[in-house]
């Protein structure tokens, strides 16, 4: 069509380019605009974005000593962190803090924030980085596999761990969207599934089993349970004293409590309840006639040095030195029951004084042990933080998911300790082990394997409470670095110290009480999630797949009968801002898009219906200047709406053409009564042989609505 | 033969607007054409201009076929063929000089060429002194003047008239069939006027063609014409003429 080569229509090119920028430019400027007037609102209602990035909860009463403390923790990190008082809600003080620049980064954020244990009357934290994504209701090792992932994300700066979610800090608002898809695409519509295994499982086999399920594998070591964890709980374990129950007709269930007499005057009287020198025990394992359990009331130091040896001198005899021989009482609704056997208590502590005492450890094996006792020292002092009286009110999982983040944050730089402290504590608990097997075995036939350290975790309904106060562990803690000095003293190994270190160490790892070593345990339990001898595994795996259906492949694989726990992976959230921000980005991009209609429908009625109406006049098919205004539509608010950004919630750039084209259809069809352009004035033109686009640009646009063709087109013009 | 219409046929849908129509115009003749209102007559011009397609015969301008003619040959074709429309058809927004200027600067004349024919065409219809004035300022009888000047400025060699003064005021109706005259007398270009006025065909005309029903009735001088009557349409024009 010789039409369409007229020069005019580049002309109208440029202008559709220059309507598409324009009106692109109106649309974005509004939404600065809207940006700016909304940015005033959220200001008022959670100071500027960016102003603050964290804030700390604090009880109430603490509120002074708190806020210095808390200046005190934060300048040792940074000397450029600022702390505003913020207002007091809910029992709670609040103070905001800044943090440089230099501190937004993964490390540092969560050194800061492990850092805040320390303050006193501490409650929690929340992170107000911005922009951010929040993913949250992960577990640990889905927490770090989400971490981990998020930093490889291209505009993340920084993943941030905390409790058990992850606060993904962006480089811009701009990658938000994106962001969050891709973490959505890590955690949703997928589940983490824990395999809970026997014992005797092989964990390889089962692994492959599953393997055709699995996107990740996020158990390690095949335990659940973080490294440093177990470790941790070997130790207690190891201090703790064991106590195994011989039953008779009636065996004991694991969960069940027990009343020894305990350094009590006379034995438990049943239908009475336990006195204070009682000891209650809590049963862990069940074998046949035998039970073991761990103390979770009272201490078992003074019976165990004043050793009470049953008048028969029976079956259950104490081994010399390191055990004691009493009658079991069942604890019936809180009063003693029946009596269901002969209890056998064992406490490798003592054991380990005199093992101290006897012939000592290696050098290097000193070395480790102080090492040890001070990291364990030093993890105790994170745990006397989360067991202050405040802390207690939080519910037990709260706490443990504390605890997990506190134990863990030395996680990735002290790894090489961490290999040596496990080595230390595997030294230290078979000699312990050896030792007590041997001082048991004598003594408690049928039973030729000392127990190992372990705790049911299946027990946690009606568990004991944690009664720890912050003196108690305080001292725990000054004894864990008593001992790591003395271990030190034993290592340097003059005569002299040597000697007193033995005996201040013997001293020391007696001074535990019972209970609280339960305690202890029973946090790293639930904070780890279980003990190694029922061995699990997690793997993240997507939502289709049904745990039956994974049990059924594994028992047919293995002949394994797993428990299957599965739990959702984690839900990507905004953050309270984040969330503000989005809902006034909506309101924004609504505007946006409103205005880029207005835009595209000025542009068409002003600009393009005389167009269009001047090419029915030039006898062009009637469907093919529809076809043009349709096209015209979409490219106008097609390009408006790409260039601009403007996003309805429900209209992407295609659906925007699709609309634009709607509106030039129209445009088209109505453009004679839009057009003020006479047709006369257009036949004239052509009367006079003047070429169709010589006729739109002298006669037609000039005629038309002072539009930007009109205005583009005024250069070209020849009659002004 | 400056203009030869050849059997021509042209249907609007159903209704025949031009049943074969056949006429000639040779070079510097005034051809008047006559006829009832809806009997072809605009459609005959627009067919001559290549505004409007038709169906059926040929037209022939000095010699060579309208009909195939591309856009750009067509855009010549009009160049020599001048249009008078009955309603002007003014620029509205261009001076009265500039709509003369018009089609002599886009048609590539010089401008200063252009400027001196726009004068001296404006001077044949006697309106030198409203140059600069705008189509609204004007009166009708003005207005097709400078219609006429403006397709005269293109030395048409033909020029085709739709009915020049029947939208005008009687009292402006001289003006223009004076010009008209002028230029008949000339000789200087050919004509074809469609036209209802008896008196202006007799005084100006070389031949009338009468028309009625899309088809050519009668052609020839206009006073055998009007006496012959030989059509119905010929008798009322004839009455008129004697009145
Ligand atoms: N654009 C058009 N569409 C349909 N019919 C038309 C059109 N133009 C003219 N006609 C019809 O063609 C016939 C001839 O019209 P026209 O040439 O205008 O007659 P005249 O000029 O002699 O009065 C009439 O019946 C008219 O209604
Ligand atoms: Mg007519």
């Amino acid at each position: 069509m010789s039409l369409l080569r007229e020069p005019f229509w580049k002309e109208y090119v440029i202008v559709i380019a220059l309507t598409v920028v324009l009106g692109a430019g109106c649309a974005a400027g509004t939404a600065r605009a809207l940006d700016a007037a909304f940015g005033e609102a959220t200001k008022s209602l959670l100071g500027d974005a960016g102003q603050y990035d964290l804030i700390v909860h604090v009880r109430q009463d603490y509120r002074e000593a708190a806020g210095r403390e808390l200046a005190r923790v934060l300048a040792s990190r940074h000397p450029d962190i600022g702390v505003v008082p913020g207002i007091t809600v809910a029992g709670n003080a609040n103070f905001l803090v800044k943090l440089p620049e230099s501190l937004l980064e993964q490390e540092a954020l969560e050194d800061v924030a492990a850092g805040l244990a320390d303050v006193p009357g501490f409650n929690g934290y929340t992170w107000l980085l911005e922009p951010s994504v929040t993913v949250s209701g992960l577990q640990p090792a889905m927490r770090d596999l989400v971490a981990r992932e998020a930093a490889a994300v291209p505009g993340v700066r920084a993943a941030v761990r905390s409790g058990s979610s992850v606060t993904v800090l962006l480089e811009g608002i701009e990658g938000r969207e994106r962001v969050a898809a891709a973490l959505r695409e890590l955690v949703e519509g997928r589940q983490v599934v824990e395999v809970r295994l026997p014992g005797t499982s092989d964990l390889n086999a089962v692994r492959s089993a599953l393997a055709p399920f699995v996107i990740t594998e996020l158990s390690e070591d095949g335990s659940g349970t973080p490294p440093s964890l177990a470790v941790l709980r070997d130790v207690l374990a190891s201090l703790a004293t064991r106590v195994r129950v011989r039953t008779g007709a009636e065996p004991l269930e694991v969960g069940e409590w027990v009343v020894l007499q305990g350094s009590a005057p006379s034995p438990p009287v049943p239908g009475a309840p336990p006195s204070p020198d009682n000891l209650v025990v809590e049963i862990a394992r069940v074998s046949g006639m035998e039970a073991s359990g761990w103390i979770v009331k009272g201490d078992a130091r003074s019976t165990l040095v004043q050793p009470v040896v049953p008048p028969d001198g029976g079956a259950l005899a104490a081994a010399e030195g390191g055990g004691a021989v009493q009658t079991a009482f069942r604890l019936v609704e809180g009063a003693v029951g029946p009596a269901v056997g002969e209890a056998l208590l064992e406490s490798p502590r003592l054991a380990l004084a005199r093992g101290l005492a006897g012939d000592g450890f290696a050098g290097r094996e000193l070395a480790q042990l102080a090492e040890l006792a001070r990291e364990a020292a030093d993890r105790l002092g994170e745990m006397a933080a989360l067991v202050t009286p405040e802390a207690a009110e939080q519910a037990t999982e709260q706490r443990a998911e504390r605890l997990v983040r506190a134990l863990r944050a030395g996680d990735g730089a002290t790894a090489v300790r961490e290999t040596l402290l496990g080595v230390a504590l595997s030294v230290l608990a078979r000699k312990l082990q050896e030792e007590t097997a041997a001082d048991a075995s004598g003594a408690a036939p049928g039973d030729g394997t000392a127990a190992p350290a372990q705790v049911d975790p299946g027990t946690d309904s009606g568990g004991p409470s944690l009664r720890f106060d912050a003196t108690q562990l305080a001292q725990l803690r000054d004894s864990l670095m008593a001992l790591a000095d003395a271990a030190e003293a034993l290592e340097r190994g003059t005569a002299g110290e040597l000697l007193a270190g033995l005996l201040d160490m013997q001293q020391l790892v007696g001074s535990l009480r019972d209970d609280e070593i339960t305690g202890l345990l029973r946090i790293v339990e639930r904070a780890g999630g279980g003990a190694a001898a029922e061995p699990r595994l997690q793997f993240l795996v997507d939502d289709e797949v049904s745990p039956s259906e994974m049990e059924t492949v594994l028992r047919r694989a293995t002949g394994d009968a797993p428990a299957i726990i599965a739990a959702r992976a984690g839900v990507v959230n905004p953050s309270a801002r984040s969330l503000l921000i989005e809902l006034l980005a909506d309101v924004r991009r609504s505007i946006a898009a409103l205005v880029a209609v207005l835009v595209a429908g000025a542009a068409l009625v002003l600009d393009h219906a005389t167009v269009l109406a001047a090419l029915r006049g030039l006898n062009v098919r009637s469907t093919a200047v529809n076809a043009a205004g349709a096209v015209l539509g979409a490219l106008l608010l097609g390009g408006v709406w790409a260039l601009s950004g403007a996003e309805l919630p429900f209209l992407g750039t295609a659906g925007a053409a699709a609309a634009g084209a709607a509106l030039g259809l129209v445009t088209a069809l109505m453009s004679e009564r839009l057009s003020p352009v006479r047709a006369e004035e257009v036949l004239a033109g052509q009367s006079l042989g003047l070429t169709d686009g010589q006729i739109l640009r002298e006669i037609v646009v000039p005629a038309g609505r002072p539009g930007l063709l009109s205005l583009v087109n005024r250069w070209r013009r020849q009659f002004r | 033969m400056l203009l030869h219409v050849d059997k021509v046929h042209k249907r609007y849908g159903r209704r025949v607007a031009l049943a074969g129509v056949s006429l000639s115009v040779a070079p510097g003749e005034t051809v008047a054409v006559m006829g009832p209102s809806g009997c072809g007559k605009s459609t005959l011009l627009r067919c001559i201009h290549r505004l409007t397609p038709w169906d059926e015969g040929e037209i022939y301008f000095d010699g060579a076929p309208v009909g195939p003619m591309r856009p750009a040959e067509v855009r010549r074709l009009r160049r020599q063929i001048g249009f008078v429309f009955q309603h002007f058809h003014l620029i509205e927004r261009l001076t009265v000089l500039d709509n003369i200027l018009l089609g002599l600067v886009l048609g590539g004349v010089p401008k200063e060429e252009a400027v001196d024919r726009a004068r001296s065409a404006l001077a044949r219809v006697h309106l030198q002194a409203e140059e600069s004035l705008y189509p609204a300022q004007l009166s009708g009888g003005q207005r097709q003047r400078v219609a006429i000047a403006r397709a005269l400025a293109l030395a048409p060699r033909l020029m085709l008239l739709d009915e020049p003064t029947a939208a005008l005021d009687p009292i402006l109706v001289g003006e223009v069939l004076e010009v008209m005259e002028d230029l008949a007398r000339t000789r200087s270009t050919g004509m074809l006027v469609v036209t209802h006025e008896v008196r202006f065909a007799m005084r100006a005309a070389d031949r009338v063609v009468l028309m009625d029903g899309g088809a050519v009735v009668d052609d020839g001088p206009p006073e055998e014409v009007f006496a012959r009557r030989r059509s119905r349409i010929a008798q009322s024009y004839g009455r008129l003429l004697v009145s």
